[in-house]
Parts: structure tokens; sequence; C-alpha cells
């Protein structure tokens, strides 16, 4: 409860749609890392399985690629999660984070919050979407 | 006194016309309804993805054989039952019953495969993860063809032109019986990819109105589209009945009663433990997927939400497959429209569904919107009659 009350508080959300070509959606996190979070398939159509890309800087665009990711999320409006369990997985080499197994059953608005954690610290960041 | 009554004469027919009667104002759509429109059209209906666990899902052989395979009646214990002896192609492969009857009466209602093969999960609790691990189940259940692998195996190598047409499609090389019995379910997945859904009196609709700029149209009538709003708007039915096949192929809890006699069906939460543990599953020895392929099946949805959810089942033929749901429950469109109506409580889970406050004309509309669904297959003839030696 407690939880979901500071990620309302400290999150900020941004909008995109499926129609512009590709939607990397941005978002600060609460303890302030920048993270740019887009689908590998463009447009992204409902009920197909498919993954994402994540990558996280600091302030000064240093990549933070050390951090253990889960991935939450779910259409608020109808208060309902995710049809699949994705998971996050490092990409030492690149530096930044594939997000497998991701899909969405239904057009509207969907979230995806996103838990970041390192050494029992514990960061959250959301983006909000419309899918068609 | 008097006045009252003739208030109340005044309003009355307005109240009931209100409740009864079609709204004199014509339909009209906005940018947003016709994106929603389309969306549901048959046109927009992707070609069939290839199964990676079946390398032999597009073999036109294998298909064949498949076929003769679904016909089949000595592919049961009594040799009464086939396949076909419930998916019947003259009831758009379903048996019209409540409950499925083979050898003994099951527990579950007979949903229609047209278009199945586009879902990646089969069952209504999504217990099994390919057409093809599918087809092995109703083999061997007691209350189905109550045969066994081994039976199953044995009838393809006594009979010539099975055993032919077995070598020469999966060779020889292993007599293994569950290497075998795969490979039968890998053939009637072969056969059942062919059947395909065309286009509907809806589909016509959206032809119509995508290519005249001025949304005259004729093919629909006033209720009919009356319907479509409600079912793309306040009715929200499109929400899980989506895409060109009017299903996302997930699975949500819509607060149904059990049937009397039998507990309420636990859905998706035992359907994916059972498709975990499935030796035939994606990621089993007996499919041809590499791990990776296996997506559906590593990154299956859990937790609450699936307690008592069932697979959102398509509406294209809808008004030929009664009694509908995973236990027949409703008989009839209308009591399913009544259902989504009252969203009552579920039993187990909770159901996702909201009540809808459709007034009687509009539970008639959206009736009158899900019979123009009729969608007749586009596979050619051959594949849907039985083999002449039947
Ligand atoms: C006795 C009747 C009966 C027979 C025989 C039968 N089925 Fe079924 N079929 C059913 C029922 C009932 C279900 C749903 C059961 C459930 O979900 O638990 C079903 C489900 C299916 C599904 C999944 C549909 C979906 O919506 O996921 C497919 C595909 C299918 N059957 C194909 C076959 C094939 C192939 C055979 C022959 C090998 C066969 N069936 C034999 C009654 C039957
Ligand atoms: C929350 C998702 C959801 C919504 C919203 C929804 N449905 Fe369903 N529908 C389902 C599921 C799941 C089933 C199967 C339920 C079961 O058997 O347990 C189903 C079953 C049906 C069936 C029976 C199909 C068959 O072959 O047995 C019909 C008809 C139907 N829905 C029509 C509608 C209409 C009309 C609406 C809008 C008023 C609607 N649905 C809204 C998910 C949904």
């Amino acid at each position: 409860m407690i939880k979901k009350i500071i990620i309302s508080i400290f999150l900020f959300s941004t909008y995109a749609s499926s129609e512009s070509i590709h939607p990397v959606l941005e978002t600060v996190s609460q303890n302030g890392y920048i993270i740019k979070i887009f689908s590998e398939v463009t447009p992204i159509n409902i009920n197909v399985i498919h993954n994402w890309s994540i990558d996280i800087r600091d302030s000064k665009d240093n990549l933070i690629d050390d951090l253990i990711i889960t991935v939450n999320g779910g259409m608020p409006l109808h208060s309902h999660g995710l049809p699949t369990s994705p998971k996050v997985v490092n990409q030492s080499s690149t530096g930044s984070y594939k997000l497998e197994g991701i899909k969405f059953h239904m057009a509207g608005k969907w979230e995806i919050v996103m838990e970041l954690k390192k050494d029992n610290l514990i960061d959250v960041a959301k983006v909000s979407f419309n899918i068609r | 006194m008097k006045k009252g009554l003739l208030i109340f004469l005044f309003f009355c027919p307005i109240y009931l016309s209100w409740m009864y009667l079609p709204s004199p104002i014509p339909i009209s759509w906005d940018e947003d309804d016709i994106i929603k429109i389309k969306s549901l059209s048959i046109s927009q209906l992707k070609p069939l993805p290839v199964d990676p666990s079946n390398s032999f899902s597009d073999n036109e052989k294998a298909a064949i054989f498949g076929h003769m395979l679904f016909f089949d009646k000595r592919l049961s214990k009594n040799s009464q039952i086939s396949c076909a002896s419930c998916h019947q192609p003259s009831r758009m492969f379903t048996d019209g019953k409540k409950i499925e009857e083979g050898l003994g009466v099951g527990i579950k209602n007979t949903p229609t495969i047209i278009g199945i093969s586009f879902s990646p999960w089969f069952y209504w609790n999504g217990r099994k993860d390919s057409q093809w691990s599918q087809a092995l189940e109703p083999l061997e259940s007691n209350h189905e063809h109550g045969s066994n692998r081994s039976l199953v195996a044995q009838l393809i190598f006594e009979d010539n032109t099975y055993s032919n047409l077995y070598n020469e499609i999966f060779g020889n090389s292993s007599k293994n019986t569950e290497v075998i019995f795969s490979n039968i379910g890998k053939a009637l997945a072969a056969y059942q990819r062919k059947l395909i859904p065309g286009e509907s009196k809806f589909d016509k609709y959206v032809n119509e109105i995508s290519s005249s700029l001025n949304n005259e149209d004729k093919i629909l009538s006033y209720n009919e589209k009356a319907g479509l709003n409600l079912f793309i708007n306040k009715g929200q039915c499109i929400n899980c009945h989506n895409g060109p096949l009017f299903t996302n192929n997930s699975f949500h809890n819509t607060g149904l009663l059990s049937i009397p006699g039998q507990l309420p069906s636990l859905g998706r939460v035992e359907g994916l433990k059972l498709a975990r543990l499935d030796p035939f599953n994606c990621l089993g020895k007996y499919s041809n997927a590499k791990k990776e392929d296996c997506q559906e099946l590593t990154y299956a949805g859990e937790g609450d939400e699936f307690i008592g959810a069932h697979k959102t089942p398509t509406l294209r033929n809808i008004s030929l497959t009664s009694p509908y749901m995973h236990a027949g429950q409703l008989e009839s469109i209308a009591l399913v429209i009544d259902h989504y109506n009252i969203a009552p409580e579920a039993m187990i889970g909770h159901n996702e569904a909201k009540p809808l406050n459709l007034r009687p004309i509009e539970k008639k509309q959206l009736e009158a919107f899900l019979n123009t669904l009729i969608s007749p297959l586009v596979t050619e003839k051959k594949w849907l009659l039985g083999l002449p030696k039947d």
C-alpha cells in the first residue's frame, strides 16, 4: 500500500501512442535516474508476446547497468495486471536491459512499473501509454 | 389525484419507448469507433504464424493424414468416437450439447476449433500450449476416445495407407511410442490449421464503410449497428473479444456459476500448472521448438487474477454454436447478455466484468449484432467432409 502511494506521488508518466514509429517512453525514477523504454517491435500489436529495451542513465548521462529490475503493470482503469510475467535481463555488453515476454491483451491505457534494485536500495519508475 | 394520473399517462409511454424501442437518432461513427470497428474485420487477420514446436504444421501431406485421423472412429476404444463426433463440421465444429459426451460424459462444453490455431493456448483453462499436444489428450481421455498411445501407434502401422503416409511424412527412424504419438498430434494439428473463418455480414459492412466516405451503407440494419456500437463502447465487449477473431486468447473470470453438482472450475491457475508439467509442452523433448520460441510458456502470467479465469472464446459463428460458456451454463445469446448485464459476484476469484445497465432494447440490439457474425469457412470443401470409408 505504502509503496503504491510512493509510486503515485513520485512518478512522472509520459504518454505516447503506438501510432508513432518509435514510441520511446521516457520517465524519471524516484531516485532521479533517466529511463528510456521502448518496444522492440512497432507498432505494438495487441495479443502478441514481444520484448522491450530499457536504457537507464544518471543525471550525468552515465549508463547504469548493474540494477536488478522487476516489472509489473496493468490497466489501472480495468484494475487488472499484465497477462504475462515479463522478466528483465541485463545485457552488460550494450549497457541496456531487455524486457522479455510482455503482452497487452486489450486496447486502452496501460502502465509498466519498474522496480530497480541495487544493494538493497529500491527505486521505482513508471510509464503509461496507450495501445490501440 | 387527476394530475398524478395525467403525469403518469404522459411519462409512461416515454419510459416504455426508451426501454423497448430503438432510438430515432441515426448512428454515426467517430474516428475512434472506426478504428475499433476495422480492428474486428476479418481482413485484419494475419497469415497463420508457423508453430515452431511442430515442424510439420504446414506440411500438406501431414494435413491430409490429419484429416483422415480427425474423422477416423478407430482411434477410440469402442470404434465409435472420432474428433468429428464432437467437433462436427455441420455445427461449426461443436456438438450442440451443454457438456461433451464421448465414451462418457465429461465436464466441459465443446468449443469450436475454427480459427483456434491462432491461439497460443488450448482448452478453456489453457492446459495445452500447442495444437499438436492438445490433440493427444482426447485420444487417451476416458470420457472421449478412451484409447491410448500404444493402441493408436499400433493402428497406424497396421493400416497400409496410414503407415505409408506416416513414413513418407515423418520417416521411420523412431519406433518410440511417444514420438509416434506426438507425430500423430502434429498431423492432427496440421489438418486443423486449415479451419479458418471467412467473411461475415459484419465484415462486408466494414468493407463498405471503409470504401465509401459518407458512411452510407445498407448492409447492417439499424439495430445491428446499434448493437455494434454497444459492443465497442458501452458494453465493453471489445476489451476481451478483440481482433478479427473476436478473442484476445487470454484468460478472464466472468463470474459464471458452476453447473449443479460440480465444483467451480479453477480455470487458468490449474491450466498453467498442468501445461508446465506436460511432457508434450513447448519445452519438452517431443517439441521441435528452441527454448526461445517458447515465450508464451516461459512468461505465462500468474497470480490470483487467474483463479476461475477461462479462455475468451471467438464470437465468430456464435449464433450457430449454442450452448455457451465453459460448462454450457448459458443456453442462449440472450442469457449470455443478461449475465454480462448483471455481472454477478464470482464463486471463486473475482468477476472482471462490471454491470452494464443495458435497457431491454439494447440487449436485443447487442444480440442482433452478434447474429451478424456467421462466418462461413474459407477452407476448401474437401477438408470439411469425412472420408468415404467412414
Ligand atoms: C467427446 C467429445 C470430444 C472429442 C471426441 C474431442 N473433443 Fe476436442 N474438445 C472437446 C471439449 C469438451 C473441449 C474443451 C475441453 C476443456 O477445455 O477442458 C475440446 C477442446 C478442443 C480443442 C481446444 C479448443 C480451444 O478453444 O482451446 C481442440 C483444438 C480440440 N478439442 C481438438 C480435438 C481433436 C483434434 C480431437 C480428436 C483427437 C478432439 N478434439 C476430440 C470435446 C471433444
Ligand atoms: C473480461 C473479458 C470479457 C468481456 C469484457 C466480455 N467477455 Fe464474453 N467471454 C469472456 C470469457 C473469458 C468467456 C468464456 C467464459 C467462461 O466460459 O468461463 C466469454 C464468453 C462469451 C460468450 C460465449 C462464447 C461461447 O462460445 O461459449 C459470448 C456470447 C460472449 N462472451 C459475449 C460477450 C459480450 C456480448 C460481451 C459484452 C457485453 C462480452 N462477451 C464481454 C471474456 C469477456
